[in-house]
């Protein structure tokens, strides 16, 4: 009995080594298969000691996935070429079969800094990786340098990846690629990739003018009617010439990149708006949304003294009844109404219901308070009353306690579920951004990607 | 025919009319020569002190056959006077002689005690007015001096206890501590069975005797000064009524222990689960050892009788404390309301008004 007993414990013993060793043996292959996997031979050896170059004569379209046609690599390259000249910043395009066991962003920061690639002593630049292998298929974009990093900000990568997206699922990998490099050069030159036409570059000094036919009422999508565009523009003319102070009310697309301030402030001096020497004016802009639009009001030059706080708050809870409802028309409409009463007479109107909530809140804390005054003088009628304690008999230094048990009995325990509010940053439809990550070489980078 | 009862009759001994106790003067007075003297200058000779059987009286009180009430025969008018078992001092209704009568008040029925009046009738206008200055909510004709009726001072009978209460109480407590874990806040909290001895000592907590006063009236009365209590004195009694105690301190200690219980276990609370987040009592139980003396007390007591209805009223015949119901006219107490109510929105919309004018 003893030694099958001793057996049974030996055997088990032995089972159980033997699949710690082969656990052991697949752990060390998986990790060996990864180490050793096959690089490409742009791959340098050490890549933690690389010494970085630039080789201007570098293809700038690698397409080992070969999913471009002859015809899209060579535009792609023109193109490229182009944007190279002028901005003096590299631009990128690389496909492959596979990321040979790296994650994508990290294969293509690698790309980028081990071929000569990134112009000055930062290497600036935009790469943009197409993973072609199965079960690992997607798209990452990854810039280098301050001045791209500084321009690669949430939006934007959201924005570009979400139009990328489109193309790579559908398999249009050119044209893809082609209006990426479009996008890439314009967010250079305009910090937004989708920064209309007329947006001046990065940096350029607007000088104020003043133009009396740009239209007062403008929209980038097709939300009012012409009707609705006629009326309004009526009503803008009227009160700008009796008050002497330009409007615009402009339904506005705010490209990804730039700041909805920076977006109007541009538009409106670009454009020619604001009277007199002060280009003195009050903009509307409303940003339409799904199912709701955000708006922003904002003054310039002697304007600036049309609202006041509190009148300013007063406009911004009249117009959101409006336009938390998608309301644009009805919206703008409120808002001349307001702006007219504030030139008229330094205030923005209140409204009869607004009036009629004061006066009913009034009332409601008016008797409330007159209930607790007849409740207390109510009470001052019936003080007659069975006395139920004795305190005034107490004799003061009479009270005695001695404690003669403190048995504890058990604990109990209660979570309560209060999570820390943390900062989160959105991306769109699935795509991953990455502020700063590390290619193999240690070298920082901006990126992010999607899989498709 | 009924049986003659012991009195006592304070007479002027310069005219003979009848005296009685001037709560201003704290003397003896005679009304028709103003002769006045202490209260202690002669011993007063009181007629009989026979023993009082408690359950007879009580039983004569309850029998409502009018040939088992007592008759008192007036000496100076001789007239026969029918006074209720529990009254020990009156007036005779024909000739105003003040009669006390003392075997009511004697042996075992004794008081112990006395606090005098030391408010005039004369005044209890005035502290009335006082007391419903500020009755915002009474009807406007409610109160002249006219119409106090039936004003009376009486001395009524309380027992006065004093004593210990002494008892172990229980309680559960528990205590609390908190901390983060992640996006979880766990609270730890341990329970705890607490065991207390208390002992709480009180004096002269008084309870009204006479099962025919109101008690929460006669409540609402304290505090009497007990300092001011002198020995029992029938001298007292004159031109005032006096009951003496129908319930005895045993029927009433209930209401007194109950009273010290109540201030005992709060006092316990408040001072026995110091370290605790949160204790509730579970049990136990205080033990009262008290003594109780018979006193008596001056109140006043007079109705006005107004839109049909009596509201009754006591005054403290030691400190000059009003105390009764009042009426709450419907009239009265709509217009304050409303007076209050349209002040208030009235500031509020005035602001509402400023504030749209001087805030842009």
């Amino acid at each position: 009995m003893f030694k099958k007993k001793i057996f049974t414990l030996v055997l088990t013993l032995a089972i159980g080594l033997t699949i710690a060793d082969l656990s052991g043996i697949a752990v060390y292959a998986e990790e060996s298969t990864a180490d050793t996997a096959a690089k490409p031979d742009w791959y340098p050896a050490d890549p933690k000691n690389f010494t970085f170059f630039h080789d201007e004569n570098a293809p700038r379209v690698v397409d080992d996935a070969d999913i471009f046609t002859d015809a899209e690599e060579i535009a792609m390259e023109e193109r490229i070429t182009e944007l190279r000249n002028e901005l003096k910043k590299d631009i990128v395009v690389f496909t492959d079969k596979s990321s040979y066991g790296l994650d994508r962003s990290v294969y293509c920061a690698d790309f980028y800094d081990f071929n000569g690639y990134g112009y000055g002593s930062e290497r600036e630049g935009y790469c943009l990786f197409i993973c072609m292998e199965e079960g690992n298929r997607g798209f990452w974009t990854c810039s280098t340098g301050t001045e791209s990093r500084s321009i690669h900000t949430e939006r934007v990568a959201n924005a570009l990846d979400d139009v990328l997206y489109e193309y790579m699922k559908d398999a249009k990998y050119g044209e893809g690629a082609l209006d990426w490099i479009e996008n890439i050069g314009t967010l250079y030159h305009k910090g937004s990739p989708f920064a209309p036409d007329w947006y001046p570059e990065r940096g350029t000094e607007l000088k104020l003018h003043h133009d009396p036919n740009v239209l007062r009422v403008f929209q980038d999508y097709d939300i009012l009617s012409d009707e609705e565009l006629d009326e309004l523009s009526d009503r803008v003319y009227a009160i700008s010439s009796k008050y002497d102070t330009d409007i615009l009310i402009y339904i506005a697309y705010c490209p990804a990149g730039l700041s909805r301030d920076e977006y109007i402030d541009t538009f409106y001096k670009y454009w020619g708006y604001g009277f007199g020497n002060d280009y003195r004016g009050v903009v509307l802009a409303i940003f339409p949304l799904e199912d709701y639009s955000q708006f922003d009001v904002y003054t310039y030059g002697a304007s600036d003294e049309i609202f006041g706080n509190t009148g300013y708050t007063r406009l911004c809870d009249h117009l959101s009844d409006e336009f938390n409802d998608a309301h644009d028309y009805e919206g703008a409409v409120r808002f001349l109404k307001d702006l007219e009463h504030a030139l008229k007479t330094g205030r923005v109107a209140r409204t009869m219901g607004s009036w009629g909530g004061s006066l009913i809140w009034a009332l409601v804390v008016g008797a409330f308070i007159g209930w607790i005054f007849v409740s207390s003088a109510a009470s001052k009628m019936k003080p007659v009353h069975p006395e139920e304690n004795a305190n005034m008999y107490m004799l003061k230094d009479s009270v005695r306690i001695d404690r003669i048990a403190d048995n504890y009995v058990g604990t109990t325990t209660s979570k309560k579920y209060d999570p820390i509010q943390r900062s989160s940053s959105s991306s769109s439809g699935g795509s991953s951004y990455r502020s700063s990550y590390s290619g193999s070489s240690g070298s920082s980078h901006t990126g992010s990607g999607r899989s498709f | 025919m009924s049986k003659e009862q012991k009195i006592v009759e304070q007479k002027c001994p310069q005219c003979g009319s009848p005296m009685y106790f001037d709560p201003q003067k704290k003397r003896i007075v005679c009304d028709h020569c103003k002769y006045s003297e202490d209260i202690f200058a002669n011993d007063v000779t009181e007629v009989g002190f026979e023993g009082f059987d408690f359950k007879s009286l009580n039983k004569q009180a309850t029998d409502d056959s009018a040939e088992n009430l007592p008759i008192y025969i007036c000496q100076s008018c001789g007239a026969e006077v029918i006074a209720p078992p529990e009254q020990v001092a009156l007036t005779c209704p024909y000739c105003r002689n003040n009669i006390v009568l003392s075997d009511k008040i004697s042996g075992k029925m004794r008081p112990e005690g006395i606090i005098p009046f030391k408010v005039s009738s004369e005044e209890l206008p005035a502290a009335m007015t006082e007391y419903y200055k500020n009755k915002k909510l009474l009807p406007k004709d409610f109160f002249s001096a006219s119409r106090m009726e039936k004003i009376t001072g009486v001395y009524v009978p309380f027992w006065i206890f004093s004593g210990e209460l002494r008892g172990s109480l229980r309680y559960n407590a528990t205590k609390t501590n908190s901390h983060r874990s992640g996006d979880y806040v766990v609270t730890n909290t341990d329970h705890y069975r607490l065991v207390r001895d208390v002992s709480v000592s009180f004096a002269d907590l008084p309870v009204d005797a006479s099962g025919k006063i109101d008690d929460a009236l006669m409540d609402s009365l304290e505090p009497f000064d007990m300092k001011e209590e002198v020995p029992f004195d029938i001298r007292y009694l004159a031109g005032f009524t006096a009951d003496r105690f129908d319930q005895g301190s045993v029927e009433i200690a209930p209401r007194a222990i109950k009273r010290m219980k109540a201030t005992a276990e709060k006092e316990a609370q408040s001072n026995a689960v110091i370290g605790y987040a949160t204790s509730k009592q579970t049990g136990g139980e205080l033990k009262a050892n008290v003594k109780a003396r018979y006193i008596l007390l001056p109140v006043y007591t007079f109705d006005i009788s107004h839109r049909g209805e009596a509201y009754h009223f006591a005054v403290n015949g030691q400190t000059g404390k009003v105390m009764g119901n009042l009426p709450i006219d419907k009239g009265v107490k709509a217009a304050y309301f409303y007076k209050r109510a349209g002040i208030v929105a009235g500031i509020m919309m005035a602001w509402s008004i400023v504030k749209y004018f001087i805030w842009r």
